[in-house]
């Protein structure tokens, strides 16, 4: 069986009394990707500056394609990890020159690091840079040129520290694509460090959800927007439909629930297999899951309908977001164009979704 | 006013008429201070360096001593010099008393602190993250040292300028442990000196005037290699 790249095992790491990470287990398999997200202090730069071998642990071990870290291997150790921080921090040198710079701390001769390196920029689109000043590139070049770099030391894993933060839009929508595609070709690894959820699901295979220093959900994206393992775990993963319920009837794979304190009666999935009457659960919906129908429109089967008025329309770039009020503000999410996106606040309509979508949490009981 | 005048154009005429008492002190005063400041930039960049970047017990009370060995009087620096190689002091058999190596001994002892204290401020004012992402590179102690040498280069110009500049100008140490010895250990600050006790201020205005050209030189082909590409403003 292939060693994970990077593995860390009950990492804590401390600042004064207060612990900052807490990491029971984390891998990454050689070629994965994997975002990392989470508010602000939820430890996830740590994670990475750990990862990096950049900041000892002060209890647990990482290892690293096998070999556990020490103080005395940590430098022969971080020639296998690429590390691009949320500025390029580029040297006030040629671009080539940076490119070029993980090859020569390595020994390589200068004609072969710059030539190699030379080969990155170009894959990069940045090629015609290379006699420019670093301190003369825009953002975006700025940021072609670490990732250049990056590469150039052909690592067998990438940590990304939100490097697109300082960038607009359009050329993070660039960047993103390119720098999948140059991982997906060299077979590199990578952990991506990002607070945008919509980037993270875009970028990685694996998303590990971080809040107060431990990882609170790891999973897919698509699952764990659809079956979050806890409530702070679908906050965090921007699930908006978040609602507390008593479990009315279990009935093999299905349960029937009730939303408080008197709210109507809804059949959700039962996948714990642990649910019983009585229980007080939390049901999560996923926006995408919800549709809005017309008060005249009929149900259709195995599907829970429930009558409400929208509160209100919040438009994003990719779609409305419709908030409706039944016994709990329910959200949709309606692509624009869609009928379901033309609803205006005060409208009477019917939110139905599949019972399979409703997904029950019993950790609160 | 008139001195000043005469001292100016007894300047020129000495320099262009090729006095060689003159040019003899010129060559010693650039000899002895060049040499003076390039024993401080072997010493004090690694000094500055290493507190900048090394976290040990003591540290603090060192920076402190550093800083104010900036401020270190010539006088202070000749008179340690003069008792260490004082005919019965402890490098006394060496017989540098009264040679330009005894002067360039006292200017170094001037200007290591400058370079050292200057190189500290230089390296510390670096965005930290550059050592990090040094390290991430697979950088080793001594290429990450040099690399952030070479980053804070441009203020570190600075510090050879200081360094430079306190000892071509500095004349109590000179005096002290050169003696002022005519053909020997005569450099301008010293001449200066004499010419003034002498009453000759046209003679001591060209001398001083020698030395500002001299020092402009020196400092501004230094400064020439501070300047800076001009950042792309524009599509930052």
């Amino acid at each position: 069986m292939t060693d994970p790249v990077l593995q860390l095992d009950y990492v804590v790491v401390r600042a004064g009394a207060r612990t900052v990470l807490d990491v029971a287990s984390f891998r990454v398999a050689p070629g994965e990707i994997v975002a990392v997200i989470g508010p602000n202090g939820a430890g996830k730069t740590t994670l990475l500056h750990v990862a990096a071998l950049l900041r000892r642990p002060d209890g647990g071990a990482v290892t690293i394609l096998g070999t556990r870290a020490t103080p005395a291997n940590s430098a022969a150790l971080r020639r296998a990890l690429s590390v691009v921080f949320q500025d390029p921090l580029l040297f006030d040198i040629g671009a080539l020159a940076n490119a070029a710079a993980a090859l020569r701390f390595q020994g390589i001769p200068r004609t072969e690091a710059e030539g190699r390196a030379s080969a990155w920029l170009e894959r990069f689109g940045v090629g015609h840079l290379t006699g420019r000043r670093a301190r003369s590139l825009s953002g975006g070049e700025a940021s072609r040129v670490a990732l250049a770099r990056a590469f150039a030391a052909e690592p067998a894993l990438l940590l990304l520290d939100e490097p697109f933060s300082v960038l607009d839009a359009p050329t993070r929508a660039s960047l993103l694509p390119m720098l999948r595609e140059q991982l997906r070709e060299t077979g590199t690894a990578a952990v991506l460090i990002t607070h945008d959820l919509d980037e993270a699901a875009a970028f990685a295979e694996r998303l590990a959800v971080m809040d107060a220093g431990k990882i609170v959900a790891d999973g897919s994206a698509p699952d764990l927007i659809a079956r979050p393992p806890s409530r702070r775990a679908a906050e965090l993963l921007g699930v908006e439909t978040i609602v507390s319920v008593e479990v009315t009837h279990v009935e093999g794979d299905t349960a029937r629930v009730a939303i408080l304190p008197t709210g109507p009666s809804l059949l959700a999935a039962n996948r714990s297999g642990r649910l019983f009457a009585g229980q007080i659960v939390t049901l999560t919906l996923p926006a995408g899951a919800v549709r809005v129908l017309n008060t005249d429109e009929r149900c259709p089967p195995a599907t829970n309908c429930l009558p409400g008025v929208v509160r209100e329309v919040r438009p994003f770039a990719s779609g409305a977001r419709v908030v409706v009020a039944t016994p709990a503000p329910v959200v949709a999410l309606a692509p624009w164009g869609s009928a379901s996106a033309a609803w205006s606040a005060g409208d009477r309509v019917v939110i139905a979704f599949d019972f399979t979508a409703a997904h029950l949490i019993a950790e609160d009981c | 006013m008139n001195d000043l005048s005469a001292g100016f154009m007894e300047a020129v005429q000495l320099l262009i008429g090729g006095n060689a008492e003159v040019w003899e002190i010129v060559f010693l005063s650039l000899r002895v201070s060049l040499f003076a400041t390039a024993v401080a930039l072997l010493l004090g960049i690694p000094v500055g360096a290493g507190l900048a970047l090394a976290r040990f017990p003591g540290r603090s009370f060192a920076v402190g001593a550093l800083y104010a060995g900036m401020g270190l009087p010539p006088i202070v620096a000749g008179l340690l010099v003069s008792v260490l190689l004082w005919r019965n002091g402890p490098f006394g058999a060496a017989g540098l008393l009264y040679t330009p190596a005894a002067m360039a001994i006292a200017q170094a002892l001037i200007a290591t602190p400058i370079v050292a204290g200057l190189t500290l401020a230089s390296v510390s004012a670096l965005d930290p993250r550059y050592r990090m992402q040094l390290l991430a590179l697979g950088a080793g102690r001594a290429q990450t040292v040099w690399w952030l040498l070479r980053e804070a280069r441009f203020p570190l110009i600075a510090a050879v300028v200081a360094g430079f500049g306190a000892v071509i100008s500095e004349v109590g140490a000179a005096m002290m442990v050169g003696g002022n010895i005519k053909g020997e250990t005569r450099v301008l600050t010293t001449a200066t000196v004499l010419e003034v006790s002498r009453g000759h201020f046209d003679t001591a205005f060209a001398l001083s005037f020698v030395l500002l050209g001299l020092t402009y030189l020196v400092t501004m082909s230094l400064a020439l290699l501070q300047r800076q590409p001009r950042p792309h403003l524009a599509s930052r």
